[in-house]
């Protein structure tokens, strides 16, 4: 029952923008619609008349850009975690956390865009890419490139301002690192409840003090978290988490130390 | 606006018109894909996965995605594969032989998912095969972990993925050249009873014969009567309707086009109670295409039941089609007709209703409170025990003086537990198809469990006598219980009625979560007292039980539960005192298992506590207690399912063996094992193992009927007419197994047909663990009764000087003592055109004024992280005593998809509410039921007895293995632990508060 008054697929970035930009329809970009049409099928959202699909801009890419991975927006999961450098990257742990994003099926249609636009408070692939540093790549209808770093792309998602953005890409700092992932679930492959993603880098090994937020994350350490707060944070600060019927807010916050320790702990036995 | 896109499907160019907003599902069942499954509207079902690529040319492009969460726009241009095009692979379809033609061509894989019994309703099993073909042509030789990550996204809910994944890991091998293992099930000829083997006995490989490493194995153990010497009985037969499931064929209720369908749509209450003030239709009329609207306005006012049972319908009788008040979120307001869902969806937000809201209660201790909210104020319900103080049902049952019993124990323990709201959640949602005729009869095609019964019922709903009513139930995918209950079919007549016209109504994955059935959550109170020997001289059982907010099922299945509590166990005085009653909530209803696992989830910690704090073992204890061969069973007399019962006595059981051989699969040695127990390596972790006894029923003693028809043909083949609902079950096949056996024929012989009220005689339906044992015996006396008049006849006409019955019926064949033979297909034809002509045909039916129960024992092993609460089951094992299995495969897969949607209501199943009583969970995730890749190793042990008042010594095994898995849980949680958990789910966050209750 997905009502919908419009389909279009732009060809350039400035035609998406023109669909976008246009107030007199309610249009929203497409990814891979593992979300969307889901919520328009269920007509969860009624506020839509028209989808913007971003399969023909070109976003579907996976490239080495110097110190970085870069990765197109409308990448599938499954493209992602398949690549032989994000599946090498701090040990893997793209792959380790997408296992839990869901299915193989929905891992073949949902884009690493979608899962970054969404920053479900339970991905445990968001918070990978917050630990291992991310950044986003957005692009505006002046043709104007942005790129932030995940968790401050986070603060300002989605923008306030009438004037649409679109994320392009995610850049992922390469480099030696280690990682560990720990997570409570109600079942194995079920969305967790409380997760935590650990990155360390090999120059964070290193004996020099780096500085460090209020937990203890440096640019060379850190550790995400999700199930705490309305999308996956850096740990440390204040979580403020949501209780739910998976686990209400008290029994989420005593599980903070627990899976952060332990993250940190199997990032620690690794070899880099 | 329409507009065209092309898609490649299975190799064809299709160019179509689409609507912006349709999915690429709906397209390819428009373009006649039945294959593509509907199960929800979020993509976790994964029913209608599919391949899909851009770029054909390269075949390893091809990625498994859901069809159902794409648009059809989306998918311009790309190619398809579906369950139907894999069967084309391989040569052209044009270069078939004649005789390749005539007979279907199976794949490899499909031929597995067949012989393994992968496929039980084969809803989910076209998403399936084709997530693991893809899996094959890319990986070759899978581990059992890839195949089952592979086919993750495909949930099914019927047989706990263990053969589709041994069926995947067999096609492995055989491409690979190698020839699988036969798919052996061992039955052996009967020692004595007192032979069976010791645990050392077993094979040091535990069971695992060579080949693809599953991580199951199904056995059977030597039985304690010898079975009869059986040809078809009691073997490994593929199930009869295999082929066109492997094969994706239209045969469910949404797979037929009708000419002039329109959809039909369930505006649904958004509060909890209220009286509804005005509903303005006209905005939703107004719209064009919307060819109904519904309302209480429109419908005549008949008070029913809505459970799919016998006549007459046990009471309350407290709904109507469409009322003027609304008792929970979900409840039914309005429905709509239009020709397309997208405008029943417009006409259904356009409906303006009006509410005075009512206060609400969410709890029974709420609603017996006196001024609580009068749920049931109407004046024209019928038979509520006390509508004023919502109890729907008062039940008492009393066997001898319990109060004096207790008086003069040696030792009294009480304890109380609470279990809660699950749904079956079977993977094809209720659907209805409901159309005139040509000779203006209603005709209900319906995914039901009880197509008698709905004729029957909805024959007043809808003012027209029951000889107009027609009702076809074709194949069913997955029920559970949760259709035996008339829940929409009503609506959806109604609507063709006003509208004349077909109309399909399909309920989405919401609805069925808010506004289909559950089971009924529980608060179970015991008391019970031992002699100083142990002995159990009295229980006192106190369940006060939440129907929501109507009673269907409420008096049965809480009968059941006091029956299961109060006859396990042998006990010389009970005592059964329940409550059922109303609350503002979604309605449980009939779910495998019946009130049983409520029941055993109290009863089996309840005697393990006791047993413990007596000072006994805790199995010794059960054993001494249980109820045995030979012991009759007083409970049953005084509950029947909502009248009076008959005696019962135990003819069967070999329950002391289901628990020697369920401890030896489980390792039951391994719990005085420290290293074990507490890992030296994983500090956090405990790990334990638990035990539940099971006992259940086989059909409903005295008011169960079943009736077949058994029809010779000219080829010496058989048609068999059966009113029993196969719902994946394989009761079609063991149905025919059981004619094919008495007639001396292979089971293709047997052409077996279920279910339609206008051919098929009679039978209750599918539920109570009745069909292979009630409707089984009706086709098996019906078999008898052809097999007399062929002998009658080949003695008369073919033989000479032969009595009838001198002759017995072997290898299609009439068999004389002296040798002689006469093909079957000569009687028939001679019967039928030579001589003294008629048809040879017979109809029996069949009830059983007792159920004899199934007896099993459920041990599971499992780890809990003290630091989080969270369980993880490693292994469960069921050894099952159902009598003779008429077939092995089919039996072993009803316990593993029991024990599997038994560990979903143990661990994580669960209906949460907000505190306005709105439902927070409405798709499948949120409702977690058990994918592929994080089952816990399953082994199920049919333990054979023979049965002397069942069909070839049968009894039932549907039910029983949801019983007894939510204590043996509790059970292993304890045993690792030390922590007793008298509440399910065992959620991290229920299992940390209780570890850190002991703490402190
Ligand atoms: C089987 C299954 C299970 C799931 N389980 C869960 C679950 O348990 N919990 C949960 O929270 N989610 C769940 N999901 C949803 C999942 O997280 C999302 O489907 C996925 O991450 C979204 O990616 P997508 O590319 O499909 O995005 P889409 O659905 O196409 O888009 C999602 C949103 O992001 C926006 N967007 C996408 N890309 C961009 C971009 N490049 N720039 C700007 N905006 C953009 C869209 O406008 C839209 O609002 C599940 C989905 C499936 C199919
Ligand atoms: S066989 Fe899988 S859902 Fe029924």
């Amino acid at each position: 029952m997905a009502i919908l008054a419009e389909y279009h697929k732009p060809t350039s970035l400035a035609q998406a923008f023109e669909l976008l930009s246009d107030p007199a329809f309610r249009r929203v970009p497409l990814a891979g619609g593992a979300h969307l049409v889901g919520v328009l099928e269920t007509r969860e959202r009624r506020d839509i008349e028209g989808v913007v699909d971003l399969a023909g801009l070109g976003l579907s890419f996976i490239e080495q850009d110097g110190a970085y991975l870069h990765v197109g927006a409308m990448t599938t999961i499954t493209d992602l975690i398949e690549h032989p450098l994000s599946a090498e990257l701090a040990g893997g742990i793209l792959p380790d956390t997408a296992r839990y994003e869901g299915p193989l099926n929905l891992r073949n249609a949902a884009t690493l865009g979608g899962v970054v636009a969404l920053a479900e408070p339970d991905s445990e692939t968001y918070a990978a890419l917050l630990a291992l540093n991310a950044s986003v790549v957005t692009a505006d209808p002046n043709g104007q490139d942005t790129i932030s770093p995940l968790q401050e792309f986070a603060d300002a998602w989605p923008a306030a301002s009438q004037a649409p953005s679109l994320i392009t890409g995610i850049r992922l700092p390469l480099g030696q690192a280690a990682a560990g992932h720990a997570r409570i679930a109600r079942t194995p492959m079920d969305r967790c409840i409380v997760a935590a993603v650990a990155v360390i880098r090999a120059d964070g090994k290193s004996a020099r003090p780096e500085p460090a937020d209020g937990g203890g994350n440096t640019a060379s350490a850190r550790v995400a978290l999700c199930g705490v707060g309305p999308r996956p944070s850096l740990a440390g600060g204040r979580h403020i988490p949501e209780g739910d019927f998976k686990g209400s807010a008290e029994y989420r916050l005593a599980m903070v130390e627990v899976v952060v320790r332990r993250a940190r702990a199997a990032a620690a036995a690794t070899r880099i | 606006m329409p507009s065209p896109i092309t898609l490649t499907i299975n190799g064809s160019l299709h160019c179509i018109d689409i609507q912006p907003g349709e999915l690429l599902r709906t397209t390819l069942r428009r373009l006649r894909v039945y294959s593509v499954k509907h199960a929800d509207e979020t993509g976790e079902s994964g029913a209608d996965a599919i391949l899909l690529t851009r770029t054909p040319e390269d075949p390893t492009s091809y990625r498994l995605v859901n069809s159902g969460l794409i648009l059809a726009a989306q998918a311009d241009g790309a190619s398809i594969i579906s369950l139907e095009g894999l069967e084309e692979e391989g040569e052209e379809s044009a270069t078939r032989s004649r005789e390749e033609a005539l007979s279907p061509r199976l794949s490899a894989l499909q031929q597995q998912f067949i012989e393994c019994g992968a496929i039980q309703c084969g809803y989910c099993t076209p998403a399936q095969m084709l997530a693991a073909q893809h899996l094959l042509d890319k990986d070759p030789q899978p581990s059992e972990a890839a195949v089952r990550a592979a086919i993750a996204g495909v949930l099914c809910r019927c047989t706990g993925y263990l053969k589709p994944v041994q069926a995947v890991l067999r096609t492995a091998a055989q491409l690979q050249g190698k020839t699988p293992p036969p798919l052996e099930i061992d039955v052996r000829d009967a020692p004595a009873t007192g032979e069976w083997p010791t645990p050392d006995e077993l094979p040091p490989d535990g069971w695992r014969g060579e080949g693809p490493d599953t991580q199951t194995q199904t056995r059977s153990v030597p039985v304690t009567v010898a079975p009869p010497q059986t040809q078809v009985v009691n073997k490994a037969e593929p199930k009869v309707d295999a082929v066109k499931l492997a094969k994706g064929r239209p045969v469910f209720t949404d797979d037929v086009d009708m000419p002039g369908m329109l959809y039909g749509g369930l505006l649904t209450s958004p509060v909890a109670h209220a009286r509804i003030l005005s509903i303005d239709t006209s905005a939703a009329l107004a719209l064009p295409g919307v060819h109904a609207v519904q309302t209480y306005a429109d419908l005549p006012r008949v008070i029913y039941a809505s459970g799919g049972q016998s006549y007459p319908q046990p009471p309350p009788y407290d709904q109507v089609c469409l009322d003027s008040k609304v008792r929970y979120v979900g409840d039914r307001v309005a429905t709509v007709a239009a020709e397309t869902p997208e405008l029943v969806q417009e006409a259904l937000e356009r409906i303006k209703v009006e509410y005075e809201e009512l206060p609400a209660v969410f709890s029974p201790e709420d609603a017996i409170q006196p001024g609580a909210p009068v749920i049931h104020d109407e004046d024209d319900a019928q038979m509520i025990h006390d509508a004023k103080g919502n109890i729907a049902v008062k039940l008492r049952v009393d066997h001898n003086d319990v109060d004096d019993a207790l008086a003069s124990a040696a030792f009294v323990f009480e304890s109380e537990y609470r279990v809660h709201q699950v749904q079956q959640s079977s993977i094809e949602p209720h659907i209805v198809i409901t159309y005139w005729d040509e000779d203006d009869r209603l005709v209900i095609r319906t995914s039901t469990q009880v197509p008698f019964h709905v004729r029957r019922m909805v024959a007043p709903l809808l003012g027209l006598p029951v000889r107009r009513i027609r009702v076809v139930k074709p194949r069913i995918g997955g029920g559970f219980g949760g259709k035996q209950e008339v829940l929409i079919e009503d609506l959806c007549a109604h609507l063709t009625i006003a509208t004349g016209r077909p109309v399909k109504f399909e309920y989405t994955r919401k609805l069925e979560f808010t506004s289909a059935r559950t089971r009924h959550p529980q608060r179970l109170r015991f008391r019970s007292g031992v002699d100083a020997s142990g002995k159990l001289v009295a229980m006192d059982v106190r369940v006060v039980a939440d129907t929501g907010a109507y009673g269907t099922h409420g008096l049965t299945v809480q009968m059941v539960t006091g029956f299961r509590a109060l006859s396990t166990y042998w006990l010389p005085a009970a005592r059964f005192d329940c409550d059922v009653v109303y609350t503002n909530k979604p309605v449980p209803g009939a779910f495998r298992g019946y009130g049983a696992p409520q029941a055993l989830f109290g009863l089996e910690q309840h005697m393990e506590e006791m047993a413990l704090a007596f000072g006994m073992d805790p199995v010794e204890f059960k054993r001494i207690n249980w109820v045995k061969e030979g012991q009759s069973l007083p409970m049953a007399v005084a509950m029947g399912e909502g009248r009076e019962g008959f005696p019962q006595t135990v003819e069967s059981s070999g329950l002391a063996e289901c628990v020697e051989t369920g401890a030896a699969s489980i390792g039951w040695d391994r719990r005085n094992d420290p290293e074990w127990k507490a890992p030296p390596d994983r500090p956090h972790i405990r790990r334990g193992i638990g035990l539940a006894i099971c006992m259940h029923g086989t059909g409903i003693a005295g008011l169960d009927m079943g009736a077949a028809s058994i029809k010779l043909n000219d080829d010496g083949s058989f048609n068999l007419l059966v009113g029993a609902t196969d719902l994946g079950t394989g009761s079609d096949t063991v149905l025919a197994q059981i004619a094919a056996e008495a007639l001396g024929v292979p089971l293709e012989q047997i052409l077996i047909y279920s279910s339609d009220t206008d051919f098929t005689p009679f039978d209750t339906g599918a539920y109570a663990s009745s069909t292979t044992y009630i409707s089984g015996g009706a086709v098996l006396k019906a078999a008898e009764d052809v097999s007399r008049q062929i002998r009658r006849h080949a003695a008369a006409h073919l033989f000479d000087g032969i009595e009838a019955d001198q002759l017995w019926l072997e290898g299609q064949k009439v068999v004389a003592p002296d040798g002689e033979t006469v093909p079957l297909e000569t009687v028939a034809l001679h019967s039928i055109h030579q001589e003294e002509q008629h048809q040879i045909m017979a109809t029996a039916s069949h009830m059983s004024y007792v159920s004899p129960p199934p007896f099993a024992a459920q041990y599971v092993s499992l780890e809990v992280d003290t630091e989080t609460g969270q369980v993880t089951v490693e292994k469960a094992a069921m050894a099952v005593d159902c009598g003779i299995a008429i077939n092995p495969v089919t039996a072993s897969g009803q316990v593993e998809g029991g024990m599997t949607q038994a560990l979903g209501y143990a661990l994580c199943e669960e209906m949460p509410y907000d505190p306005n009583g709105k439902l927070q969970i409405d798709r499948f995730g949120d409702y977690r039921i058990l994918a592929a890749d994080e089952m816990p190793q399953l082994d199920t042990v049919l333990v054979q007895t023979y049965e002397p008042t069942g069909p070839f010594g049968a009894k039932a095994i549907a039910e029983i293995p949801m019983d007894g898995m939510a204590p043996a849980i509790a059970s292993a949680i304890f045993d690792a632990t030390g922590v007793r958990i008298r509440q399910i789910p065992f959620t991290p966050e229920r299992v940390w508060r209780a570890l850190q209750r002991e703490e402190s």
